[in-house]
């Protein structure tokens, strides 16, 4: 077993290894200030907390695989759950508290995911843009949109359909603790695991996948090959999307409170957890696992400040600090390999 | 030979806006044949490539592919066809392991399913990389290899999707020696296999080494085919650019003393190389080879304050001077053309001007630090002019140049420091012959306005062209100089296989 | 040339400062709220349109304008189109009342009235700052909620939108203060509130890690609007109907907990009649009336303001209850 873990330790990716240990470092250090960091309940707490944001970053690895990036995730999340919510309650679908019906809240939310992503692959293929810009603008656009052609009217716990609530309040165990809390694994765990699975199977076991990766590796290397890059386009930014709407139902779900102005905001630390779980800028590059593990370090992060004592502005020097470091690391990592192969390419 | 020819082109003209880059050229390939494609940049060699590949439509004539016509090629068409063109840049994909590379097409497996095949495609890569004689480890990242080893997975690429011919343009300009040799090899191996080659070099040794022909094409038109066996290299030479090249030995009588411009005492720096002395003086040219891994241009990089020595002493014009970074070096009058152009030594989508001034630009600003776009022109133009650049206009992107008056430029922006001493490495890499003899008479005049220069090089032929004096480094040492009568060619290539 | 131009600009001098006098002037009074198409500013926008049709008559124009997003530099640079468009009041709701300052001075230096609203920090810089209350006792009336809730003992936590927000810290320190002072037996487990910087998610997620953190918390104070809806969901889930939740919030967005008694009161005032006022009282500048304490300003719980140091306060207090949320539609 001991034997196995270092073979894994000293052979894996590079990134993910750091992240392992700084993780670890971190919850010692935490558990050691406050032991009440190591129980169920905290770690339970993790799982709910950091769900919405685990579905949408594996969408975001798949755009930055690509080598491209997306920052209109979030004002896609907020327009599918809200466009979602709206509809589902003036027409009374999905009004049971059934799966049937959080299925059909959740499948409209998809839809216009799916939809808004294609805008976005698009609008960047056929104007040849770079993806920055472009989803920076349609975030704007999305969200003026929603604002102006939708409403503003926030969907308030009252409002929202039944199976939306159930699906953000219930569990699939649940335990009890000494003072009378109730607390257990959230359904949100589901969408989870569905959303790394099926992330995971695309990348690493299905062709257009490696085409995926080939296309953020080389893209002009891809085209030779004859890799459909408008597919590959237009598939990534549509997934991302999807991903974006069961993340907007996620929050939906947990907030009970749709508002359509918020929630734009918080894109770069999605993007901060798949950059420190290895992703690269320029693309071909980026793990699953390594991304799950910047989410989890992100997660744990923010959420131990009450735990440590300690005042809120740590959040944002802890975040920086972190994705300094990992990305020092690789930095300086490649630095070194060049200057064992003597290339100076870095002067 | 009475077989049917893998690729046969007939009356071949293809046009850029009224320039015929191809005109009538007659073209074939047998199988199993070495081709070697000869002649100067823009001769047409590459649209040539470009033509039988189906990347460019013809205008004109025919090409057909084990003796049937086409109406039009299609790079699809030329790929079913089993023509594989391995480009300069290798297209490879850096982040994907070399078993992918190799099988990118079927990483789905034989019947191109949806799933991957891990197990199916890693086996079939090996296969393939086998057939090369070549052993890489299937699951490495190709941005982990060398750049042989990265030639090696572009050819089984090829090999994978059945090539019949494979199209190699200019694939040695990038490798180290010991790797030329290794792909030589391989191209033979393909040979054998009944695969036919392509293959483009600027070096003629390398030609007279594997072709079974050598097709040479002059300004668009064919001069003709040639049996290697009928060639030599001076004849080689004049029929590539078409006329005698008069190219003068340089005068190995002169004798240098005095002050060197240089002078290296004991300098080491491990594991690269140690205990190397030596000494330029102004007006002279110093040859340096020796094998990859000889310890050269890790030697000449630590000149320039790139990869600083750990011992030793390095004396300019008597005095020791330090030099840790490029900064210094420069500082101290020292200036290094670098062999990787591309990405040292050029700015390439900046106009040519940009690229001239660039490391002069602190000596061109008025006091207020401003540097004027006249002057900046000025300076390009006086540079261009004198070493023959040929630009429709120095406000041209550098991309635009050839290899050998991109180099050009290189030498320019160097020599527009006025560094008392220059360090060339491998000037003439990737430059057809024609820009070569231009770039041995410039570095013969810039010896004799009293640079002292260092020349590093693989080529025996430049450096007896070109170097008073030569030093062989062999396993971090010095381990011989070759003066007056004794630097010739064969001498220098013995000394450096370690005679 | 230049005559002309002189000529032209005597000529809007006049036209602007002229009609002073006449009677017939046109009243144009804007309100700049904080943030673009929240609930809470809709329905003082609804304020402001009623303000416009009771005065429009009379001349006036009283519209509302909000940056969207939220952002304090926007907000300034709406106030200093508004002064380059010579309006005649401003109104305003600050997000950063420091970075308005310099502003809201140059403004009153070309003669435009501002009336600020929920920043008693403008006081003295502003004409007037409008309270709807004074805030130490909304805010005492916050934490008595949860201290009865909680029988005046045991550990209670809770939330500002930062200790940076000046109206929060302002309810949070009167509360605290009252509760140290009245009832020794309760302790705040932090030692600072905590923050939520306004968002929705992090106040859930953080009242879960306090509550996993501390588990005999029995009271919660929300004295940012996102928070107190929270609080209450994050007692639902954990089905901790003991611990007594209250702070300040909007009747739809808490509706849901008071109804299940997840929340024990909320309390808050009409953004309409906030805005209403505000855009009365520099109508009444404008026509040359006093504000002096005892003055009715129409809507209900400011018939009979006070003044104190600069600020005009109401007597407006809203408690919402499980039998009145549905008054209210905001």
């Amino acid at each position: 077993m001991l034997s196995r873990l270092k073979e894994w330790f000293t052979t894996g990716n590079i990134t993910v290894r750091i992240m392992t240990v700084v993780l670890i470092a971190y919850c010692v250090l935490v558990g050691l200030v406050n032991p009440t960091f190591f129980s169920l309940e905290i770690f339970l707490d993790f799982v709910r907390n950091g769900a919405g944001q685990a579905v949408v970053a594996m969408g975001v690895l798949v755009v930055m695989i690509s080598g491209g990036i997306d920052v209109s995730f979030l004002a896609i999340a907020i327009s599918s759950s809200y466009i979602s919510t709206v509809l589902c309650t003036t027409h009374g679908w999905a009004k049971p508290k059934t799966f049937l019906s959080l299925l059909v809240v959740m499948g409209i939310s998809c839809l216009v995911g799916v939809l808004l992503g294609c805008v976005n692959g698009l609008v960047i293929y056929f104007f040849k843009l770079p993806t920055f810009i472009t989803t920076l603008a349609t975030q704007s656009i999305f969200h003026g949109a929603l604002a102006t052609f939708v409403g503003t009217k926030p969907v308030t716990a009252s409002r929202m359909p039944r199976s939306v609530i159930e699906f953000g309040s219930g569990a699939i165990f649940e335990f009890t603790s000494e003072t009378g809390s109730w607390y257990g694994l959230s359904y949100f765990a589901i969408p989870v695991v569905f959303a790394v699975g099926l992330t995971w199977f695309i990348l690493y076991g299905t062709v257009f996948g490696r085409r995926i990766f080939a296309l953020g590796s080389n893209a002009l290397a891809a085209k030779r090959c004859g890799v459909n890059i408008f597919a590959a386009q237009m598939f990534v930014f549509a997934y991302a999307g999807f991903l974006a709407g069961v993340m907007g139902i996620i929050y939906a779900a947990d907030l009970r409170w749709v508002n359509p102005i918020t929630m734009v905001g918080d894109e770069l630390i999605v993007i901060a957890a798949v950059l420190i779980g290895g992703a690269k800028l320029s693309g071909g590059s980026g793990s699953v696992l390594g991304t799950l593990l910047g989410m989890a370090m992100i997660v744990i992060l923010r959420s131990t400040l009450v735990l440590l004592g300690i005042s809120s502005s740590w959040n944002d020097f802890f975040i920086g600090a972190v994705i300094l470091v990992s990305v020092a690391v690789s930095a300086w990592r490649s630095r070194q390999e060049s200057k064992a192969a003597l290339r100076f390419d870095y002067v | 030979m009475s077989a049917t020819p893998l690729v046969e082109a007939r009356r071949l003209t293809k046009t850029y806006g009224g320039f015929a880059a191809l005109d009538g050229v007659d073209f074939t390939v047998m199988p199993g044949e070495v081709v070697c494609l000869a002649g100067t940049n823009g001769s047409g060699k590459s649209t040539l490539i470009k033509c039988v590949s189906g990347v460019e439509p013809i205008d004109a004539g025919q090409i057909l592919f084990s003796g049937t016509e086409h109406p039009a090629i299609t790079p699809t068409l030329a790929m079913d066809e089993g023509v594989q063109v391995i480009y300069q840049d290798l297209s490879l994909f850096p982040d994907l392991p070399v078993w992918e590379n190799v099988c990118f097409q079927r990483i789905g497996g034989e019947k191109r399913g949806w799933f991957v095949k891990r197990r199916e495609g890693m086996a079939f890569a090996t296969m393939q990389l086998a057939r090369l004689g070549v052993k890489v480890d299937p699951k490495r990242r190709v941005e982990r290899l060398s750049m042989g080893e990265r030639q090696s997975v572009a050819i089984a690429r090829a090999l994978a999707q059945n090539a019949k011919l494979v199209i190699m343009d200019e694939p040695t300009t990038a490798l180290p020696s010991r790797e030329v040799d290794a792909l030589l090899g391989i191209v033979k191996n393909l040979r054998s296999q009944g695969i036919a080659t392509i293959f483009v070099s600027h070096k003629l040794d390398e030609l007279f080494a594997i072709a079974d022909k050598i097709t040479i094409i002059r300004d668009g038109v064919k001069v003709g085919d040639y049996n290697p066996a009928d060639l030599d290299k001076e004849k080689l030479g004049f029929l590539m650019i078409g006329k005698k090249l008069d190219v003068q030995p340089v005068d190995r009588s002169a004798v240098f003393s005095g002050t060197p411009a240089i002078e290296l005492d004991n300098l080491v720096k491990e594991p690269y190389y140690r205990g190397v002395s030596m000494a330029v003086h102004p007006g002279e040219v110093v040859g340096l080879t020796g094998l990859i891994g000889s310890g050269r241009t890790e030697m000449a990089l630590s000149l320039f304050g790139l990869n600083p020595p750990d011992g030793g002493e390095v004396r300019r014009n008597g005095r020791p001077v330090t030099v840790g970074k490029p900064s210094e070096a420069i500082a101290a009058g020292i200036g290094l053309v670098s062999e990787d152009r591309q990405s040292q030594g050029l700015f390439l989508s900046h106009p040519i001007t940009t690229n001239v001034t660039a490391a002069i630009l602190d000596r061109l600003a008025d006091r207020f630090g401003l540097v004027s776009l006249g002057r900046e022109l000025d300076v390009g133009e006086e540079w261009c002019g004198k070493l023959n650049v040929r630009a429709s206009s120095v406000l041209n992107p550098a991309q635009s140049l050839s290899g050998g008056n991109q180099q050009k430029v290189v030498l320019a922006k160097w020599l527009a420091t006025g560094p008392d001493v220059l360090i060339l490495d491998s000037p003439t890499v990737g430059i057809d012959i024609g820009s070569k003899a231009d770039i041995y008479e410039l570095i013969k005049t810039v010896a004799a306005a009293g640079k002292a220069v260092l020349l590093i090089s693989d080529e025996a032929e430049e450096l007896e062209m070109c170097a008073n004096r030569v030093l062989v480094m062999q396993s971090g040492e010095i381990a011989a100089e070759l003066a007056g009568a004794d630097a010739t060619q064969a001498k220098i290539l013995a000394a450096v296989r370690g005679g | 040339m230049k005559k002309w131009t002189l000529v032209v600009l005597c000529a809007l001098y006049l036209g602007a400062s002229a009609p002073a006098w006449s009677g017939e002037k046109k009243f144009e009074i804007v309100m700049v709220a904080k943030h673009e198409g929240i609930s809470w500013f809709d329905d003082m926008r609804i304020g402001l349109t009623e303000f416009h049709e009771d005065f429009k008559d009379k001349g006036v124009t009283a519209y509302q304008i909000a940056p969207e997003g939220g952002d304090p530099a926007k907000q300034v640079q709406m106030v200093e189109d508004l002064i380059a468009k010579q309006v005649d009041a401003i109104l305003v709701v600050p997000n950063d009342p420091t970075a308005l300052i310099p502003v809201i001075e140059r403004a009153r230096k070309q003669g435009i009235i501002v009336v600020s609203h929920e920043a008693s920090s403008l006081a003295g810089v502003a004409d007037w700052d409008m309270e709807a209350f004074v805030n130490e006792d909304f805010g005492r009336a916050i934490f008595e909620t949860v201290a009865a809730g909680m029988n005046y003992e045991g550990d209670y936590a809770g939330f500002v939108g930062a200790l940076t927000m000046e109206t929060h810290m302002q309810w949070y320190n009167a509360g605290k203060a009252m509760i140290d002072e009245k009832y020794p037996k309760m302790r705040m487990v932090t030692e600072q509130p905590l923050e939520d910087w306004n968002t929705e998610k992090i106040a859930l997620d953080k009242t879960n890690e306090l509550l996993a953190t501390y588990p005999t918390i029995k009271g919660l104070f929300g004295c940012s609007a996102s928070s107190s809806a929270m609080i209450s969901l994050a007692c639902e889930r954990r089905r901790r109907a003991d611990i007594a939740c209250s702070g300040i919030g909007t009747p739809s967005q808490n509706g849901a907990y008071l109804e299940s008694g997840y929340s024990r009161a909320v309390y808050a005032w009409r953004p309409a009649d906030a805005g209403y006022v505000c855009a009365l009282i520099a109508y009444k500048m404008l026509m040359g009336e006093e504000i002096k304490d005892g003055v009715n300003l129409a809507k209900t719980g400011y018939e009979s303001i006070r003044i104190q140091d600069g600020i005009i306060y109401g007597d407006a207090m809203l408690t919402l209850t499980k039998d009145n949320y549905m008054d209210y539609d905001y």
